[in-house]
């Protein structure tokens, strides 16, 4: 693919050098932005006339413990509503790092951003409540990081006197 | 405050809900899900790329067969593969039985909540028809895994092909056996029109897909817009609600149904005999007979039933129209005969979010009509 996604080139313009690589294969374009530009690109994004990405299709956190200098990679899968368009956006996010909320631009970030954290760990700044979605309060680690085991690492059981009582698996 | 579930019936699986009330009004909701949560993502990273088909199941077990659709055209997107035109007519026709079948469960029910007991028999009834096929042609009921990376699981018999074609005859009468109960039946009309109403800039905001988008009056459907699997081929239109409430989704709902119908007829004009599966032997497992005779076949059939077969590193993410709204999984692969990472975007996942908008200030006996016309199921909404 020759021809260059539309938003790449706003981009460009835009802010010069924020797009520090692009990926193009299996007819997909993704970008990989830092951290510290994702909240003005996103906005750009978002609020361009031409472009319009008004919808958040998805945001997956991926675990790339050993293989990449920063842990963590946050993907968010941008749609255009209007010119049916996609575009992935890429962000590298290192362990005990923050990463801003995306709430207030698309407000479907907020329960993506949440399983987000309780799965890797990932922190969002100033979101409103990051309370464990899928899992329960007293759940303990992060279950989809490559470091925890499948198995998990404890198990409830019912306690005598009622309750739930954690045991820890070998 | 008021805890609506998760053992309710009306929230339809094991759904949570904490309600704020001022009297009998709606101040706030807030659901909490996870009752479900089973890890299929984390799962998934365990299996070959075949064995995660079956999980995918499991996902939203209303339309199981989209879902596998969803997962497979992802990993064919990764392999590059074409799959042959038969195949895509068998996968279209499955898809758009699936999306009867899971608009007939949530009519049955969501009317059964807002207090019409007859019409789930009727639903039942088609659906059980819908499920007689989908055993014919895939050997179980509820979960298939009849799609398959590459093709589908055994080619469609000349009975099944009967059974299908003699179902869209009788089921368009049965839709207005539906019609005849609701569409102008007073009650219903009185506890659905302007109920849980929502704009389209707000329902896009908030991750809305589906026919509950598409009750909003916004024209957006992947199967037209983004097409897959030969959509691009078939005539339908996107159907289109006016006001964004409770009862425009159940008419965009019954449209849906009648144009499945449609697109079937179209699809099995369409089939034409053919090979079922490319020629690709490294990913799809040679015929029993050739494994016996052949050296080559052998080997192959071991390495793809032992280690799966091996997917070019990279990463993907293909989205499709389930009954529900857009179904996306996005795969990174690193080269092995293992997913490094599947993420699956479900739309019950994102419509439930809107619940929040849809509920406020209506009254207390509205939310389970809410919660009813969006569709949602906690097995996709969990993972």
């Amino acid at each position: 693919m020759n021809k260059k996604h539309p938003a790449i080139e706003k981009l460009e313009q835009a802010f010069p050098g924020v797009v520090k690589k692009i990926i193009t294969a299996f007819g997909e374009t993704g970008i990989v932005v830092d951290k510290e530009d994702l909240m003005r690109v996103c906005r750009l994004l978002n609020e361009d006339k031409e472009l319009r990405f008004d919808f958040l299709s998805d945001l997956s956190g991926v675990d790339y413990q050993g293989k990449k200098d920063k842990r963590f990679e946050l993907v968010y899968q941008l749609y255009s509503t209007h010119t049916h368009q996609r575009l992935r956006l890429k962000t590298e996010v290192g362990e005990n790092e923050r990463v801003p909320t995306m709430t207030g631009i698309w407000r479907s970030a907020d329960w993506l951003e949440r399983e987000c954290h309780e799965m890797f760990g990932i922190e969002f700044e100033v979101h409103r409540d990051l309370m464990r979605l899928l899992t329960i309060e007293e759940f303990d680690g992060f279950p989809l990081r490559k470091d925890y085991p499948l198995v998990g690492k404890a198990e409830i059981i019912a306690g005598n006197e009622g309750g739930l009582q954690w045991r820890k698996r070998e | 405050m008021l805890h609506l579930g998760p053992q309710h019936p009306s929230t339809h699986g094991v759904l949570r809900v904490d309600l704020e009330l001022d009297g009998e009004v709606i101040v706030k909701v807030t659901p909490y899900i996870g009752y479900l949560h089973r890890g299929i993502e984390k799962l998934a990273e365990n299996k070959t790329y075949h064995q995660v088909i079956p999980l995918t199941d499991r996902l939203d077990y209303t339309s199981p067969m989209v879902n596998n659709l969803g997962y497979v055209l992802a990993v064919e997107k990764l392999l590059g593969l074409r799959v042959p035109e038969r195949s895509q007519v068998i996968r279209v026709i499955m898809a758009e039985l699936t999306r009867i079948q899971s608009h007939l469960i949530w009519m049955g029910t969501h009317v059964l909540d807002i207090g019409a007991m007859s019409p789930i028999m009727y639903c039942f009834r088609e659906r059980e028809q819908i499920l007689d096929i989908f055993e014919m042609v895939a050997g179980a009921r509820m979960n298939p895994s009849y799609i398959r990376v590459g093709g589908v699981n055994g080619d469609l018999m000349s009975e099944a092909r009967d059974k299908i074609a003699g179902f869209t005859e009788t089921f368009p009468k049965h839709i207005k056996e539906y019609e005849d109960l609701l569409t102008n039946n007073p009650i219903w009309i009185n506890r659905t029109k302007g109920v849980g109403k929502i704009t389209a800039e707000e329902a896009i905001n908030l991750g809305t897909t589906g026919p509950t988008l598409r009750s909003c009056g916004f024209k957006w459907d992947l199967r037209k817009t983004n097409p897959y699997s030969g959509y691009e081929n078939y005539k339908f239109d996107i159907i289109l609600g006016k006001n964004g409430d409770v009862y425009d989704r159940y008419q965009v709902r019954i449209e849906e149904m009648k144009q499945s119908i449609d697109l079937i007829k179209q699809g099995l004009e369409k089939l034409k005999p053919g090979p079922i599966y490319p020629d690709e032997a490294k990913v799809i497992p040679p015929i029993k007979e050739k494994v016996m005779a052949d050296i080559g076949a052998l080997i192959h059939h071991f390495k793809i039933m032992s280690e799966g077969f091996k997917v070019p590193e990279g990463e993907v993410y293909q989205a499709i129209e389930t009954p529900r709204g857009e179904l996306g999984f996005y795969i990174v692969s690193d080269g092995s005969s293992k997913p490094y990472r599947v993420k699956i975007k479900t739309p019950s996942f994102m419509n439930l979010m809107a619940l929040e908008t849809l509920a406020k200030g209506r009254l207390l006996a509205d939310i389970v009509a809410i919660i009813g016309s969006m569709d949602i199921c906690l097995g996709e909404v969990d993972k």
